[in-house]
């Protein structure tokens, strides 16, 4: 891995062992109580409700729409099909999409028409009443499929696209992206080896059921300036994309975000931005707003995962892998930009936290007809863990070896090089350690004796995430002292539920040596004069965004120490910052408090010395770069965290009913900010993929409609399902040299194993090997039916 | 989203029938967990929502002329927490137990659970063994009617368009166990993939016991399936008795194969080893062999 920085000596070489903690969370009483606002909250006089029609069908060309009944509604402002926007393309990275569909609609749920109306009920009359003759077209909901040459193509001319760089699409087939990574040779490896394991593991999609579904108003001053409030992410990142689609400079438009009702990803691109910006255009000086329900924001904003991965891989027969071909087929939906670089993440994370001398690894993104997939909490390193984890253990069982060996002979360490070319260092943390912690841990936990009923498994896998992010993702914060020596603090994390700004708020009490109590954070956002930051994703808050307020705090205590070194008439290098206080080093006595000095120190007569102290700070993952396009490798993953996780469960072999006793995950997180988030974070992380594991995935019709778009038949864990599971979280502190204090991310790792796991612990229990997700209950129940180990 | 309606909640039994002959169209409305969903996937005509909870004639769990009555508006957390309910109809318990989430059972009522009539309905079954009758109310009296004829089709009970549902009766036994058994794909707030009620009446009684058993989410309605009730009652129940009723159990049901919440396979394998849970609770299941 590549040394960058030293911050650890970051601050004078300070490094804080002790950051002050909060009580509990800053947004936790406005939410608790109701007072929190949230998009849906917001009106304004005047105010719009746009409502949508959309596709009913997966794949289908649109003949003609017929709005004539439509418009008879009273109080009907606007109806904008995609004719009226036809010049519109929504270009993150492929201009493969426009904000309403013009002639062909490519999954259910696309958007065909808009109404804007004074009330939202009219507006959703109003929609029932358009008429559109569809022309169906035969769909293909599956990747694998979509590769097929007899494929229904979705996009027939992919070279007109306009794109930001390089994309290596395959004109006239549904390939959009195809990332390639070779490492050393593979030649005859698959001949010499003890043992060639050829796999095919499938991860379906999931919908991310953030609990707040999207939402935005926007506000057309004219037609080249606007302002929008967003359930977003990434406000910064919807200006720029808004800006491109309009043509019209960033600065004209401005994105407002507050507090989110969970994000997990699904939130982070654009979603309904570009088209709520483009059908509020046709109303100047009104507010326009557009909510979704609970069913369109499964089929109207992104999806998650959805992968197949194919492995062959070469084995000793001491269990250390030779070498790997690997095959990724991505199942991105209708559009491509919003998971171009999770095809590239699971790419180079399928090697998994391993050394592997000698891979080749080909990740095609592939159009199908389902709605477009965007990022969800572990951005492809979920989808190649499921698979390589539970390759890990078939190889153990061919073998006849306890697959923790297997593991250790090939975990990364000191030294290793991994897929990208990097050379990990003992600062990227300590795999083995978390490999090992969870392995005592299993160990330890007694399981009850088994009935004729109920058999207990445990299963473990080991993990490595990094975030994948443009080379210039800057996070920013200011930092401005008031009179009374108190601080505004202002990040450019979004507040999702995360705890971001409690953290960072501590972050810079750290840094200043001040009261948190004396810190006032600004919890929500605005384009136009909040600090810069790319997109709250990547688990990359608290590590970015701690460093920008760590080099603000540093700009502060410079311009503190320079308004001193005023006062004392010394040179600045004379004075020294601690504990609120500002001395001279020759003489530790002579004291200035910062309150004293913060906004300038005047004199008796008012006469000012030195300047108020306002800090503007910043941090971009330095050195980063693109993948070499044809070796993939690169320096494009700008830290590693490293864990394993583990599962005791138990299943009922009359039902299959499986029961979680324990979820485990073992981290090295650099250093925790703040114990109980960071406990929280890893245990939400885990229950969500346990959702992965055993319940939740989209289900298609052959035509490409979606059949479960609710909660009533997209099942995700509810309380029930863990009361009985027991959490365990432990943390490793090696400290990231380029971390704040040596924090590293952490936020989506809980994910990355655990489907894993429970299926290495399904094995361990029953002998049954399960290779697509998800693993229900009748799924567990067929398998040992099928296995013979049940008579029926 | 739903579209707009008129909303009325009588308070009498006057006031409701004024409008219930006058709006054939209209919805009753009790706890609304299952027309809520309806009227947001606009499968159902609803101009009119009728709100019969202001009703306290639908209210209440109470013994009277040898049977048990519950009102119609009866909630399922009222029913989860009757001592009756859990001592002597523990079918009627296990459902009320494994319905919906707190939330959900605060809410919904026994009436709307029957009314509603789904396939899966939680309380199909334990009502169906334990022979209950629905009271059904209209401008021209009361009429009392066996839970199986009340219960035509799928979504489809024996009312007219001026009737409701006033209350549900159960018999009483003295000797009598039931117990009610559900799988689901979570464990909270989800619908039963497949369930299973099992009653005996006088079950220490080995030549006199008779039990009864019926199946959901597997036909249309819940199903009884009386051969196999015919092979159960008034024998000991072997192990070898056992498989043969499995079978038997399994062969009488075709579920749909378009079920998003299980296969036909596994709906047929978990009739016959829900039963056998069932009756291994009950002690009904022969030790050893």
């Amino acid at each position: 891995m590549h040394k960058i920085v030293e911050s650890l000596n970051y601050l004078g070489g300070k490094n804080m062992a002790t950051i002050p903690q909060p009580s509990e969370r800053l947004d936790a009483r406005k939410k608790t109580s109701g007072k929190a606002k949230f998009v849906a909250d917001l009106t304004f006089p005047g105010m719009l409700h746009a409502v949508i029609l959309r596709s009913p069908h997966g794949h289908a060309l649109i003949n003609s729409i017929d709005i004539s009944e439509a418009k008879k509604i009273s109080g009907i402002e606007a109806i904008i099909t995609g004719k009226d926007v036809a010049d519109l393309v929504i270009n993150i990275d492929i201009g493969d999409q426009q904000p309403i569909a013009v002639d062909k609609v490519r999954f259910m749920g696309e958007p065909v028409a808009a109404v804007l109306a004074d009330d939202k009920w009219k507006a959703a009359e109003a929609v029932d009443l358009i008429k559109v003759e569809y022309e169906i077209l035969p769909a293909v909901t599956d990747a694998r499929e979509a590769m097929k040459e007899d494929s229904p193509i979705l996009h027939e001319k992919q070279e007109d696209y306009k794109r930001h760089g390089e994309t290596n699409f395959t004109a006239g087939t549904n390939v959009f992206s195809h990332y390639k990574l070779r490492k050393g040779k593979l030649e005859d490896i698959f001949e010499k080896a003890d043992l060639v394991l050829e796999n095919s593991f499938v991860y379906p999609h999931r919908s991310h059921t953030q609990i707040e579904p999207h939402g935005a108003i926007a506000f057309w001053t004219n037609e080249s300036e606007m302002e929008m409030y967003s359930s977003t992410q990434s406000p910064f990142f919807v200006r720029t994309c808004l800006a491109d689609m309009f043509a019209i400079d960033p600065a004209n438009i401005i994105v407002k975000a507050g507090y989110l009702g969970g994000g997990f990803g699904g939130k982070s691109d654009v979603t309904i931005e570009p088209l709520l910006a483009a059908i509020s255009r046709f109303v100047p000086g009104k507010y326009v707003k557009l909510t979704l329900g609970r069913e369109e924001a499964f089929t109207g904003s992104v999806i998650a995962r959805g992968a197949a991965v194919e492995l062959k891989t070469a084995v000793s027969k001491e269990g250390k892998i030779l070498g790997e071909k690997v095959k990724i087929y991505f199942n991105s939906g209708a559009y491509g930009s919003c998971s171009l670089h999770i095809v590239t993440a699971a790419g180079h994370n399928s090697s998994g936290p391993y050394e592997i001398d000698n891979m080749e690894v080909d990740a095609y993104g592939v159009y199908t007809n389902n709605p477009p997939v965007g990022a969800f909490r572990g951005y492809g390193h979920p989808e190649v863990h499921w698979a390589k984890e539970r390759q890990i253990n078939l190889i153990a069982k061919e073998l006849g070896i306890d697959p923790l060996k297997v593991r250790k002979i090939n975990l990364l360490k000191p030294g290793s090089i991994n897929a990208l070319g990097q050379e990990i260092e003992l600062e990227n943390g300590d795999l083995a350690g978390c490999v090992d912690k969870v392995a005592e841990r299993l160990g330890e936990i007694e399981l009850p004796a088994e009935t004729d009923n109920l058999v207990y498994g445990k299963g473990m896998a080991a993990m490595m995430k990094s975030p994948v992010m443009a080379t210039n993702s800057a996070a920013s914060a200011t930092l401005r002292f008031n009179e009374s020596g108190s601080v505004d603090l202002a990040v450019s994390g979004v507040e999702m539920g995360q705890g971001t700004k409690t953290a960072m708020r501590q972050v810079a009490a750290g840094g200043l040596e001040l009261p948190l109590e004396r810190i006032k954070i600004k919890e929500d956002i605005s384009t136009d004069n909040s600090p810069y930051g790319w997109q709250t994703i990547g688990s990359t808050t608290s590590w970015k965004g701690g460093m920008a307020v760590l080099d603000a705090v540093q700009k502060a205590i410079d311009q503190l120490k320079a308004n001193a070194a005023a006062v004392f008439d010394v040179a600045v290098t004379e004075v020294e910052y601690a504990d609120n206080k500002l001395y001279l080093s020759s003489d530790p006595d002579k004291i200035l408090t910062t309150e004293e000095v913060c906004f300038g120190y005047m004199r008796g007569n008012g006469y000012l010395l030195g300047q108020p102290v306002q800090a503007y700070g910043t941090y971009v993952p330095p050195e980063l770069t693109h993948p070499d396009p044809e070796t993939g490798q690169g320096n494009c993953a700008a830290e590693w965290t490293f864990g394993a996780q583990g599962v005791v469960l138990s299943i009922n072999k009359n039902t299959g009913e499986i029961t979680v006793h324990n979820l485990i995950t073992a981290l090295d997180a650099g250093k925790v900010i703040n114990p109980v988030l960071a406990r929280n974070q890893l245990v939400g992380a885990m229950v969500q993929e346990l959702g992965g594991a055993l319940t939740e995935e989209l289900v298609y019709a052959e035509d490409g409609k979606m059949r479960n778009n609710n909660f009533t038949d997209f099942k995700i864990p509810t309380p029930e399902d863990v009361a009985e599971t027991k959490m365990e979280v432990y943390f490793f502190e090696t400290p990231e040299p380029i971390g704040p204090f040596g924090a590293r991310g952490i936020a989506e790792h809980g994910t990355v194993g655990i489907a894993a796991a429970v299926g290495n612990a399904i094995s361990d229990a029953l002998n049954i090997e399960i290779f697509n997700l998800p693993i229900y209950n009748e799924k567990v129940f067929m398998e040992m039916t099928k296995a013979g180990d049940l008579v029926v | 989203m739903f579209k707009k309606f008129d909303y009325y909640a009588p308070k009498t039994l006057a006031e409701l029938f004024e409008l219930t002959n006058e709006n054939n169209e209209a919805q009753i409305l009790a706890g609304g967990t299952d027309l809520l969903l309806k009227l947001r996937e606009k499968t159902t005509p609803h101009k009119m929502l009728i709100d019969i909870k202001k009703l306290d004639n639908f209210r209440g769990i109470e013994t009277k002329d040898g049977y048990l009555r519950m009102g119609a508006l009866t909630t399922i957390r009222e029913i989860q927490a009757s001592k009756i309910i859990r001592e002597k109809y523990t079918a009627l318990y296990d459902a009320a137990k494994s319905f919906g989430c707190l939330e959900i059972r605060n809410r919904a009522t026994i009436g709307g659970n029957i009314v509603h009539a789904s396939p899966g309905a939680e309380f199909g079954t334990p009502l169906f063994v334990l022979a209950a009758e629905a009271e059904v109310i209209g401008p021209d009296g009361t009429r009392v009617i066996p839970i199986h004829e009340f219960w035509q089709d799928v979504y489809q009970v024996d009312l007219k368009d001026n009737e409701v549902l006033a209350a549900i009766r159960l018999p009483y036994y003295e000797k009598m166990v039931s117990r009610y058994h559900r799988l689901s794909r979570v464990k909270g707030m989800d619908l039963a993939i497949v369930g299973v009620s099992v009653l005996a009446l006088d079950p220490a009684n080995i030549e006199k016991r008779e039990v009864k058993i019926a199946m959901g989410a597997v036909a249309r309605i819940p199903f009884r399936n009386k051969e196999v009730e015919t092979m159960l009652s008034g024998v000991k129940i072997t192990n070898e008795l056992l498989v043969s009723v499995k079978e038997k159990l399994s062969d009488s049901i075709a579920p749909r194969s378009s079920s998003l919440r299980a296969k036909p396979a596994y709906k047929k394998a978990m009739v016959g080893n829900l039963t056998e849970q069932a009756l291994l609770e009950l002690g009904l299941l022969e030790e050893g062999e």
